[in-house]
Order: structure tokens, then C-alpha cells, then sequence
């Protein structure tokens, strides 16, 4: 196989590392530009809204309400131009402020605010009692618009998520897919060297001895922890799931919102929003999955060696916690499965496929539910273990129970399967 | 031009022994400084390339060597990871031969496993088979 840049060399000049690094510069770029929006559009006035539950109302004169254009580039917005007087302790005080949320909007929201204090009129202001010339008509911030919050929040949720992804890629290493880079260094001048010298490299393997490390230190007998808890797959996706339908809430609860008009606009942001829904409404049913499952029977897998060579045998137990009666059946296996990751543009894909499939024990009788033990020969002629940053082997003991009316148990339990115990041999 | 050429038939080692072979050139360019024979395994298929460098020798070319040389070279087979090939991945090890700094190159793959051979990832099972295992559950309560 011919190419121009030779296979050990790209490692080096993967251009993966600068596209991430760009990709988490521009997200980060746009979850600043999108909390700072939040803050000043939504955190601020609905803080100073909350300071201003205790301000005492006062009648004020409005002097003026003058409709103010504010033409751009596709369309013109509009504001009220507000002054009014009011007295406190027999001093006069002005103001300009008609709420805490500045800005402009629609002509129709703004007239509708002229309606409500027509110059020459007299109303109804709030004022700070420690410095009266702190002052609004409006201290519930009826104007605010769910733009306000909707664009600053997508800013900032879009803006981390990119962040995140480029920063860590999900899990994948930047860089290219080199495990370890060349320990000769290139273009370093050396003596002339006589022809038909012996070039011998040792196989001093870091990924192998790297392995063969891992593989002593699973070799005792060892009790495996699950792959996921079921507490920790329930705590995660509450937290997700509160994350998700808190933001689509902002949608349905904020004054002034897509829903409150009716019409077309609401009808069309619905069907706009029905995936999303649909999504958060997967997250609460999952939650209260993974809720049910935790009080499912508990069960624990204990093997006479956590790492098995090819050709090799080993013994699995096991045993139930709990309420086994509820159990209809139980299954043991072992899996042994590929996982290929791979990226597209920023999505991150792992496919899976189970290669070897090995019946361990299937149970309904509640003794044997309760404990047990079988022994279990990996195949010969099969693959061990094998972690790089994209590419596995896994090698597991999948743990299925049957339960009616109620989430089954589905534990796995990851273990390792070493090479041919025959070829070991001391690196150089 | 690069060849390379093993002493063994057969690409095919177990581990422990020795992969040994000839790196040849011939027609250089003039700014050829060092050839790097490198043995490394890298992977193909579903998920985006994974790639070690497992042992490398770079070593000077001399100018008279520019028209045609070569170098003889000696791997130890490593243990682990052995060559196979799934449906998702597939784990190849190489000897490349790298002329530097101009980088023309050349890869052979051989397979490295217990057996020699790369061993394939054929699922070994299938639905009848874990019916027939169940059945036999069933049977033997």
C-alpha cells in the first residue's frame, strides 16, 4: 500500500484538534453573548421586580407619553417616551421609566402603554422608599416580551453545547486517533550507517503493556459493579429532564408568550414545538422508569476471575436482593460486542454490534434466582479485550429479570477477556 | 521506488516472532535523509481510525545510497492487539517504510494472533441457537 503521506504520519497532522478548538471558541463565543442577553433582559428586571414588591404606589401627573419610532434595517419598532411627577414627603420627584425592562417593541404594545397613561392624565406609580427618585409605572414588567428570554436562552444553551462538544468532543481524544506518537523524532541528523545493519526494534508495546496491566490487576476474584446504577441513570435524567422541560416551559408561561394570543401563531409554534414535547415528554416517563426500577430486587455478580483468557474458563455467581418473588424469570449471558465511534461534522455516533453471545443461566425458580453459580468457557478462536479511543472490544455479563407490571432488571457487568494464556511473553 | 520484502512466505506471525524482511530503494529524491521502518496496527470500518505506533528505527541514508539501497529490519510480533475483523472494526498491523523529510512511503500488512491468522468476528450465535439453549434449560429444571 502506497499513499503519499505515510499512516504514522497523519496522527500528527490531524486538523480535527483546530476545527474543535474553533467550534468550542465560537460556542463559547455564543453562550456569553446569550447569558449576557439573559441577564440584562430577563434576570435583571425580574431581580428588580422582586425589590419592588414592597414599593409604596403614589398618585404621579404624567407630563408626557410620546410615541417614539425606532426605524432598522426590516422593520420599525416603538417605544413611549414617559415623564411624570409625583411627591413624596412634600418633595417633587420626576420620572422616565415606565417598567424595568427596557427596550422597544410593537406599536401595538406600545400605544396600549400610552392608552394606559395618556399625557395630562393622573395614574398610578411605585417608587423606592430609600431613593424615591427610583421610580416606575409598571412594576410587574407586563411588557416583557418572551423573545426577550427565548433568544438569549437558545444563545446560551446552543452556545455551551458547542462549547462542550468541541472542548471535549464527547469523549473522544482531539487530535487524530494515535493511541501514542513516534518516539524517534524526524529530521534529526544521525552518523551515516554501514549497509545491511540490522534496524531491530523491540516490541515495547505501551498499548500492550498498558493492557496486560490492567488485565493482572482484574485478574483475583472480584465482585463487578454495574456498568450504570439505576440511581445514577434516575438522577441523570431528572436533571436533564428538569433542564429540558423548564426551558419549554419559558415557551408556555412567560406573559405576553406565542400561546397567549391564540390564532395562527399559536397554532403554528405548537406543531413548531411538538418533537420538543414529545422529547421532554419521554424524559418524565423515563424518570419515573428509572424510579420504579430502583426499587427493583438488587443483583449482584461476583467471578472467579475478573480477567479471562481466551481458551479460558471462569465461574460466575450470583445473587439477589430484595423482593425475588416479584421476578418472573432470570437471565444471564455473556456478551462480547464491537463499539465504533465515529464523527460527523460535531455529531458523535457509536454503533454497537454483539459478536458473541454465551447462555450462562435461565431461571424461574426463586431458589435459584436467590444464588447461584455456573461456569463459563470463552471461546478460543475469539478477541480479547480491546480499548482505543474510537474503536472496543467489550466483554460483559448481561442480567435480565422479568418483571410484571413493573421495569424489568437489565444489569451489565463488564469484565475483561485477555489473549491466548500460550503467547504471553516478556517485551523487550 | 520502495519495496519491501519479508524473509517469511507468509505474512502471518504469532506472537514472539520475529517479523523480518528488507526495506529497498531506488531513485531517491536529493533530500532524502533518513528511511524510517516502523511497525504499527491501525483500524478500519464503522468508527473513525485509531492508529499505534508500536516500534520505529529511523537511520541515515547516505548520499551514495540516493540511487539504491536498503536495510534490513527485525520486529518482535507483540502479544496483543491481535489482527481481526467484525462487522464494525477491523485491527490491521503494517510495516511502513518512511523516506524523510520527503515522506514518500510504503505499508505491507501482515496479521499478528495466537494463530497467525486474522481471526474474524463472525456472530457466533443466532436466535435458534439461544432457543435450543433455552429449551434445554427448560428441560433440565
Amino acid at each position: 500500500m502506497k499513499g503519499n503521506q505515510p499512516l504514522s504520519e497523519r496522527a500528527k497532522t490531524n486538523g480535527t484538534g483546530c476545527a474543535r478548538f474553533g467550534l468550542a471558541g465560537i460556542g463559547l463565543l455564543f453562550a456569553l453573548v446569550g447569558l449576557g442577553m439573559l441577564f440584562y433582559f430577563a434576570i435583571i428586571p425580574a431581580y428588580k421586580k422582586q425589590a419592588a414588591i414592597d414599593w409604596p404606589a403614589t398618585e404621579c401627573q404624567i407630563n408626557q407619553a410620546k410615541l417614539v419610532e425606532h426605524p432598522g434595517e426590516d422593520s420599525t419598532s416603538y417605544s413611549i417616551d414617559f415623564r411624570y411627577t409625583f411627591s413624596v414627603d412634600g418633595r417633587l420627584y420626576s420620572g422616565t421609566r415606565y417598567s424595568f425592562v427596557d427596550g422597544t417593541g410593537s406599536r401595538g404594545m406600545a400605544t396600549a402603554q400610552q392608552r394606559e397613561f395618556p399625557a395630562g392624565s393622573t395614574g398610578e406609580c411605585f417608587y423606592n422608599p430609600v431613593d424615591p427618585r427610583e421610580c416606575v409605572l409598571d412594576r410587574t414588567n407586563s411588557n416583557q416580551s418572551w423573545v426577550s428570554v427565548f433568544v438569549p436562552v437558545v444563545f446560551a444553551v446552543v452556545g455551551s453545547a458547542f462549547f462542550f462538544v468541541g472542548l471535549f468532543g464527547l469523549g473522544i481524544k482531539p487530535g487524530g486517533g494515535s493511541i501514542r506518537k513516534p518516539a524517534a523524532p524526524a529530521g534529526s541528523k544521525m552518523k551515516p550507517v554501514p549497509l545491511n545493519v540490522n534496524l531491530t526494534g523491540g516490541a515495547a508495546n505501551e498499548y500492550s503493556l498498558d493492557a496486560d496491566k490492567l488485565d493482572a490487576q482484574w485478574l483475583p476474584p472480584r465482585k463487578l459493579k454495574p456498568e450504570t446504577t439505576r440511581l445514577g441513570m434516575f438522577i441523570g435524567l431528572s436533571i436533564f429532564s428538569l433542564f429540558w422541560n423548564g426551558i419549554l416551559s419559558v415557551f408556555f408561561l412567560v406573559p405576553d408568550g406565542p400561546f397567549q394570543g391564540g390564532g395562527f401563531m399559536a397554532v403554528g409554534f405548537l406543531l413548531f414545538m411538538i418533537p420538543f414535547l414529545l422529547v421532554g415528554a419521554g424524559t418524565i416517563f423515563g424518570v419515573a422508569y428509572y424510579f420504579l426500577a430502583m426499587f427493583n430486587p438488587r443483583v449482584e455478580i461476583a467471578m472467579s476471575t475478573g480477567a479471562v483468557p481466551l481458551g479460558g474458563q471462569f465461574d460466575v455467581a450470583w445473587e439477589v436482593e430484595g423482593k425475588i418473588e416479584r421476578i418472573k424469570k432470570l437471565t444471564i449471558e455473556v456478551e462480547a460486542i464491537q463499539l465504533a465511534t465515529y464523527q460527523r461534522g460535531t455529531d458523535t455516533t457509536t454503533d454497537t454490534e454483539v459478536f458473541e453471545l454465551l447462555p450462562v443461566a435461565e431461571i424461574d425458580d426463586p431458589v435459584a434466582i436467590a444464588f447461584g453459580s455456573e461456569g463459563v468457557t470463552i471461546p478460543a478462536n475469539s478477541i480479547h479485550t480491546f480499548d482505543a479511543p474510537r474503536n472496543k472490544i467489550k466483554w460483559k455479563i448481561v442480567v435480565r429479570g422479568e418483571i410484571p407490571w413493573a421495569p424489568d432488571i437489565h444489569e451489565e457487568f463488564e469484565f475483561r477477556v485477555s489473549p491466548n494464556s500460550d503467547t504471553k511473553f516478556d517485551q523487550r | 521506488m520502495l519495496e519491501i520484502v519479508f524473509e517469511s512466505t507468509s505474512r502471518e506471525f504469532r506472537p514472539g516472532e520475529t517479523i523480518a524482511g528488507e526495506v529497498s530503494w531506488e531513485s531517491l529524491p536529493a533530500n532524502s535523509e533518513f528511511v524510517g521502518v516502523r511497525l504499527l496496527w491501525y483500524t478500519q470500518g464503522k468508527g473513525d481510525r485509531d492508529m499505534d505506533l508500536v516500534a520505529d528505527s529511523d537511520v541515515a541514508i547516505t548520499a551514495a545510497e540516493l540511487g539504491v539501497g536498503s536495510r534490513r529490519f527485525e520486529f518482535i510480533a507483540p502479544h496483543r492487539p491481535s489482527s481481526f475483523s467484525g462487522k464494525l472494526i477491523e485491527l490491521t498491523w503494517a510495516v511502513e517504510v518512511v523516506i524523510l523529510p520527503a515522506k514518500e512511503s510504503i505499508l505491507e500488512t501482515i496479521s499478528i494472533s495466537s494463530t497467525g491468522a486474522r481471526i474474524t468476528l463472525d456472530k457466533n450465535f443466532d436466535d435458534s441457537f439461544t432457543k435450543r439453549k433455552r429449551k434445554f434449560w427448560a428441560s433440565n429444571r
